[in-house]
Formats: structure tokens, sequence, C-alpha cells
């Protein structure tokens, strides 16, 4: 009788343990989305890292966006905008291109600029979505010429600022991964290729999309992005 | 810690040697340890020297010029951007102070710096590159055919696939931005050196980073996959030390 009571308090002990343990884990709480935005990821950010914090992170994430002291850590918090892939983001990635900045930018803004159009690509994985017919109307130098854009970086000279944002849409549109971007694509191959002028900038951005996409297609962002 | 206008002091100059070991091993031309002083801040640092013949047996001390390992880079930058030797040099400097420097017992302070190896010099953006943004493949490969160490470009947004990206390397040269730090400039040479991510919780490759976060107790060292500590990243153990020896020049 002694032995049984012994094994019946080790079973309950034993599963107390267990039992603790389990909520301790539940109760571990993730890396906040600002604290991942503000790491420097010498290879890149991860998806599954970006991915993993959830739409819950996107107001946070949009807010830090709007706060000129969180400036450094911008361009990563574009780049994780676009893996959450939460269509809430798009309106807010498109004013930051078009209509938030004005005059010459430092460099930290420029990092986080041209990184604008390629998350709208992971945004725009549905055909359907808001940031997939940005990217597809966007993916000409008369559109960029259109918009205006107010702000500079010593870097570019001339129309290379258009020219640099037409390229991004086109790799914007290699991330968006789907069917119709992937046509799309063709299409701009087609028809730039006769303009001899531009060509020459966007043919390695057309081929690299193309590929991209359809790596997406055939295997996911998550074994694309690692 | 020491700041590099003291290592300078140090290492830049003539500097005072105390002999760790009997003198009669310091005549001979093998390599042995010496514990090198900075006066400034009387700290002693362990560096391995050689020691050349034709001391005199009774002196206690003597005056050389001490120079630590050093791997010397080149450095390009974009004919269309401004990066000065003094920018490239802060970066050397930085990156050297996180691998020279002791944080912990569990940091070695690792005898060795990275340098400049002459003026920077310039290069041409490849054909179709605008703004001196890498943004696709053929560019990204033409800036690394160029003749140096470390090549400045004003964005990465292509690093074997499209993302952000402060740095990028195809595991002989580096491609950086004009704002990448030191840590980073430790962390690339390290991979150059055949070092792997370390962690303790996230199980990183060599190439990848898994879902590693500054909550790793690894989150510290120059290996880890990210920078969470900013200018005070520098953790690296006496093996990852003598990884980097290895491609010094002495």
């Amino acid at each position: 009788m002694s032995r049984l009571r012994l094994f019946a308090a080790l079973f309950l002990v034993l599963f107390g343990v267990v039992g603790l343990a389990r909520t301790g884990s539940a109760q571990q709480a993730g890396p906040t989305p600002a604290s991942v935005a503000r790491m420097t990821f010498h290879h890149g950010i991860p998806y599954a890292l970006g991915h993993g914090l959830g739409p819950q992170a996107v107001p946070e994430l949009l807010a830090m966006l709007e706060r000129t002291e969180e400036r450094p850590y911008w361009a990563n918090v574009i780049r994780i905008l676009g893996m959450i892939g939460d269509a809430r983001a798009v309106p807010g990635l498109i004013a930051f291109v078009e209509t938030r900045l004005t005059g010459e930018v430092d460099a930290e803004t420029f990092q986080a600029l041209i990184q604008v159009n390629q998350s709208l690509g992971l945004l725009a994985n549905d055909p359907a979505s808001v940031a997939f017919d940005y990217l597809s109307r966007a993916a000409s130098l008369s559109a960029w010429r259109s918009k205006q854009l107010r702000w500079t970086f010593p870097s570019l000279r001339g129309e290379e600022r258009e020219i640099l944002m037409l390229k991004l849409t086109i790799n914007g549109l290699g991330n968006a991964g789907n069917a119709r971007s992937a046509a799309r694509l063709t299409e701009l191959q087609r028809d730039l290729s006769a303009d001899t002028a531009l060509f020459p900038y966007v043919r390695g951005n057309l081929s690299d999309a193309l590929l991209l996409n359809e790596r997406i297609q055939r295997d996911g962002y998550a074994r694309v992005f690692q | 810690m020491w700041s590099r206008p003291t290592q300078r002091a140090v290492f830049g100059s003539i500097a005072t040697v105390l002999f760790g070991v009997p003198l009669v091993l310091a005549q001979t031309t093998a390599e042995t340890s010496f514990r090198v002083r900075d006066d400034q801040s009387d700290s002693l640092i362990d560096c391995a020297f050689v020691v050349r013949d034709g001391l005199s047996s009774d002196e206690s001390s003597m005056q050389l010029l001490a120079r630590p390992p050093r791997r010397p880079m080149t450095v390009s930058r974009l004919s269309t951007i401004t990066y000065t030797n003094a920018q490239a040099d802060g970066i050397f400097n930085a990156a050297s102070s996180l691998i020279e420097a002791s944080q912990s017992n569990a940091d070695a302070s690792c005898c060795y710096e990275l340098r400049r190896s002459g003026a920077v010099g310039t290069f041409t953006a490849p054909s179709g590159m605008v703004g001196g943004v890498i943004t696709n493949s053929s560019e990204s490969s033409a800036v690394f055919a160029v003749n140096a160490a470390v090549k400045i470009v004003s964005g990465i947004s292509f690093c074997g696939q499209s993302g952000s990206y402060v740095g990028c390397a195809d595991g002989s040269t580096l491609i950086f931005t004009a704002s990448t730090g030191g840590a980073t400039l430790a962390h690339e040479v390290g991979h150059l050196q055949g070092l792997c991510h370390t962690s303790t919780s996230c199980n990183p490759t060599c190439g990848q980073c898994g879902t590693c976060t500054c909550s790793d107790a690894s989150a510290f060292d120059v290996m880890f996959c990210a920078i969470c500590n900013g200018a005070s990243q520098g953790i690296i153990s006496s093996s990852e030390c003598s990884s980097y020896r290895d491609g010094a020049t002495p």
C-alpha cells in the first residue's frame, strides 16, 4: 500500500512539473515587433522571424514608420511589413514613397525608400490585392514620372530616381510570386525590349524577377526567403 | 577596454614590452608570448610577437616596434558617392576594437587588427546600375568583380535575392554601403576566415539565421546573426580568434 502511495505521489509530482513547464512556456513572450525591427541583420531579416511577428505587429510597425527617431530602423520596418503580408500596411508604404518625404533624404531614409516596392511585392501575392494593382500600374517609366516624387538622394542624377524605382517595381512583381505577376513581367520584357535606351537598365531585373517569381510559386515564401 | 588612440599609442610607436617569460627565450627567433602594456590604462594585452636574435642577455626590458597581426584590406567606392579614407578607417578601427577588446571572461582579447590598405579607390557603376544601388544579380556580380576587398555602394537591394541588406559577401570580398558599421565588418571577415554563426537557442547554419533574436545568450557575439548591442557587440572565443589570426599578415 505504501509503495502504491509512493507511485501515486511520483505520478502527481511528474505531471505537476510537466504542467508547470507547459504553463511557463505558454507565458514566455515572443520578440516584440520593435525589438526585431531594431536589430541589424548582417544577412537580411530571416523571413520566418519577420513573418512570425504576425498581423498583430502591423499597428506598432506602422507607428514606427511615422516616428522620425525610428529612422535607422525604417528599412527593417518596411521589410517586415511586407513579410507579415497584412494589407493594412499598403497605404502607409505607398505614402512613404509618394508623399511623405521631401528634399534630399539621408542614407538611412534612402535605404528605407528603396525597400518599399520590393516589400509591396510581398504584399501582392494575391492578384486581387491593392498592392498588386499598384505595382502593376507602376511598372513603367511614365508612371514614375507622373508621380512627381519630391525626395532625392545625392547619388541620383537626372532621371535615375525614376529608373531606380521602376527597377525596384519590377523586383516587387518578382516578389509577388503569382501567375499574373509573371504574366505582367513577361509582357514588360517584350514591350521594353524595344526601348533601346531603357531596356539595358531593366533587363537584369526582369530576368531575375521572373526566376524569383517562379521559385516563389513553386516553393513558397518561407523556403525562398529562409 | 581600449580606445583606438590608446592602441595606436601602443602599437603605432615604440612600445615597452614586459617580459612574461625568461629572457633567454626572447633571444631566439621563435614566436613567443609577451604581454604589452598600454601606458595610458596600464592594462595588459596578450599578444604573440616574433623576437629576433641579438638581444643583450642582461637586459630586463627593451624597446621595440610592436605591431599585432593584421589583415590589410583594399577599399574602393563607386565614383558617384563620397567615402573618405577617414570613413574607411573608422569602420576598420571599430571592427578591430570589437575583436581586440575583452568584455568578459568568455571574450578572448584577440590581438588582431583590420586595416585599410592604400587610399580608397574608385570604380564606375556597372552597366544598367543607377543611383549606386545594387538591384539584380548582374549588378551584384559586376561589383564583386571590382578589384578591392571592400566595395562601397549607395544601397544593396539584392544579395543572392531581393531584400534589404547592410552588406553582401561572395566568399572572398565584401560589398558595403557607406553606413555599414564595424560590427558587420568584423562579422563578415569572420565568415571569410571560415567562421559560422553562433547561437545558443536558434540553431543557425553558416549561411542562414533562422529565428535568432536578441534574447539569445550568444546575442553579443561577433558571429551572432544580428547586431543587438550596437558598437559593443564583440564577444569572440579563443578558437574564433585563432581563425581570424590565420588570415593575418604578421
